[in-house]
């Protein structure tokens, strides 16, 4: 009680330190700048001489053969199973070794690009987490739905796209949403997304409904509006949209793929050790694959056509 | 609290402990944010949670939105003052035929101050309309109020039980004496004081109702944290989350003096009918 005088003088210094003390926090404002753009690396290397490229010059872990990476079990529809099961295969689920699905026909039209036969293809399982950690690998190139992300490349090698994670609306069959054909056809209906995704922007920016769209913590949560009937559709990416209809919604369907707009969309890039002496002619590899309409065909028959339709 | 004051006290004497009071507080707070504003990571913090720009940008949407939780607690609040008191007066009912009437409302107010809101909420808003039953409604907002409904009541019936248990026995015998029946009785005597008694914890159940109304975002009504979450994850910057907690401190902190001035009146109230 008897201290109060001097509490009271007190005052104006503590005070006085708080501004000086604001002062200083804003001028340290500048430090965290943005330095991500910087660590960005464009995936291009320079573009290497014709003959480094060829196959018979490839530094490959097996001379002459071409060593492929593939997550198991591999999913549909990026691989696919060959009935009945060859003997001796490793492979659950899907197996890479019949060419069939997204990834395994790309990864052959890619092995093809690059100048070897299907024989010197020699398919290995690697699990998915291992393939993009740092260290020396099993493989000479590896795909696995790897989405590209400026992080991972500093692990590993990412290529340039091979496809396109576009936006994909689900939804049930026996909803009228089903019959649309075209993205304004969409607006008429209740879509949903989770919260923070591409997908939620998607549907405000290009979809424009006439009805708010719910917005969901998770994407179960929005599939269980959908199973509950409150909502017509759920937008996600395609990927994901398989797995979803398939799996997480009873008697679901992709209503069909979005087109791209504008922004930077997902790819999934195919893996290398990093700073090998591949990536330059992998890459070139996609480009001719992009180039000739090999990969089009490719995507056009394991995804389009597989239940995937791509919205006008 | 409120003793006598000491005698004798000149005017300079009276101001001191307001002065020392002003110089506490002020030497308190301003310790507080001189450690605030050095730590390592304020200008980061600045920028993300305190940005002018995205917080004038980002509140008209929001109060906007806080219509949504207004809707759900107002709707809510008066059903749940009608359900809470019921199962209050059915728990209190004397007498062994009303036996199996009074296990149900303790098992109800047991179940549903034990669950967790959310979990009510998600139950409600996607299991119930998932079952397809025709005729239901499947509107999540209509669940959200069941679901908080439900939750609270249980609450606020146990609040309701307080008040009655409180209001001393010979009331209700002078009552019944006087010829009232037992229903008379309750309606008459009893309940008027017992719910006058519980006003300020009733107030403070609504209070936590309103904050409770954001769970309802879980099952996809966009209210006004989901606005603020949405435009945080576009904007990458936490401003809109203070944007939705002024929003809400706009309307409980009044609620929040309001009880307790009701308490304190209550109190003065007892201390002179006493004396």
């Amino acid at each position: 009680m008897r201290t109060s005088i001097r509490s009271v003088v007190v005052v104006p210094i503590v005070l006085a330190m708080a501004l000086m003390g604001c002062g200083a926090g804003a001028s340290l404002a500048p430090s965290i700048a943005p330095t991500v753009a910087a660590t960005v690396a464009p995936t291009e290397a320079p573009s290497p001489t014709p003959d480094a490229c060829a196959a018979a010059n490839l530094k490959t872990l097996t001379a002459g053969k071409l060593t492929i990476g593939a997550d198991n079990p591999a999913f549909p529809p990026y691989f696919y199973s060959t009935d009945p099961k060859p003997a001796g295969s490793v492979w659950e689920l899907g197996d890479p070794t019949n060419g069939k699905g997204l990834e395994a026909a790309t990864a052959y039209a890619v092995a093809k690009a690059l100048g070897f036969t299907n024989d010197q293809v020699v398919w290995k399982p690697v699990a998915f987490n291992s393939a993009i950690q740092p260290g020396a690998k099993t493989f000479d190139i590896y795909l696995s739905q790897i989405s590209y992300s400026a992080d991972r490349a500093k692990a590993v090698d990412l290529t340039d796209g091979y496809f396109d994670l576009n936006q994909a609306v689900i939804s049930l069959k026996a909803n009228p949403i089903t019959l649309v054909t075209t993205v304004a056809g969409l607006a008429a209906f209740k879509l949903g997304a989770p919260v923070g995704t591409t997908s939620y922007q998607y549907i405000v920016s290009n979809i424009k409904p006439t009805k708010a769209p719910s917005v969901y913590d998770t994407l179960d949560a929005a599939i269980a509006a959908v199973n509950a009937g409150q909502i017509d559709g759920v937008v996600v990416d395609l990927p994901t949209a398989f797995y979803a209809s398939s799996q997480q919604l009873h008697n679901g369907v992709i209503v069909g793929s979005l087109p791209t707009a504008g922004g930077t969309v997902e790819h999934f890039s195919i893996a290398l050790n990093l700073n090998s002496p591949l990536t330059a002619c992998v890459n070139a590899a996609i480009a001719a694959i992009k180039g000739d309409g090999t990969l089009q065909s490719i995507v056009s028959q394991w995804i389009t056509s597989q239940g995937a339709p791509e919205l006008k | 609290m409120a003793g006598p004051r000491p005698p004798g006290r000149t005017r300079e004497g009276r101001q001191k402990p307001i002065l020392i009071a002003l110089a506490s507080t002020i030497v308190f707070f301003g310790a507080l944010g001189w450690v605030v504003v050095n730590a390592p990571g304020w200008a980061a913090v600045q920028t993300s949670f305190f940005d002018a720009e995205v917080f004038r940008a980002s509140l008209p949407g929001m109060v906007a939105a806080f219509g949504t939780n207004v809707q759900l607690f107002l709707i809510a609040e008066s059903l749940i003052l009608v359900v809470g008191l019921l199962i209050a007066v059915l728990r209190s009912l004397p007498g062994p035929v009303f036996f199996p009437v009074r296990v149900l409302a303790i098992v109800y107010t047991d179940l549903f101050r034990a669950l967790p809101g959310v979990l009510i909420i998600f139950i409600l808003g996607f299991g119930v309309p998932g079952l397809q039953i025709p005729g239901v409604p499947n509107d999540p907002f209509f669940w959200a109020v069941v679901a908080l409904t439900l939750l609270y009541s249980a609450y606020v019936s146990e609040v309701y039980r307080a008040g009655i248990e409180s209001i001393h026995p010979s009331q209700a015998a002078a009552a019944r004496s006087l010829g009232l029946s037992q229903l008379q009785a309750l309606r008459f005597v009893i309940l008027p004081q017992a719910v006058r008694r519980v006003i300020p914890p009733l107030l403070n159940d609504f209070i936590g109702l309103q904050k409770d109304t954001v769970l309802v975002s879980f099952v996809g009504v966009v209210e006004i944290f989901r606005t603020a979450q949405i435009k945080q994850s576009a904007l990458f910057n936490f401003t809109p989350y203070l944007g939705a907690a002024l929003v809400f401190l706009v309307l409980t902190i009044p609620l929040a003096r309001l009880t307790d001035w009701l308490v304190a009146r209550d109190r003065s109230r007892g201390a002179r009918s006493n004396a």
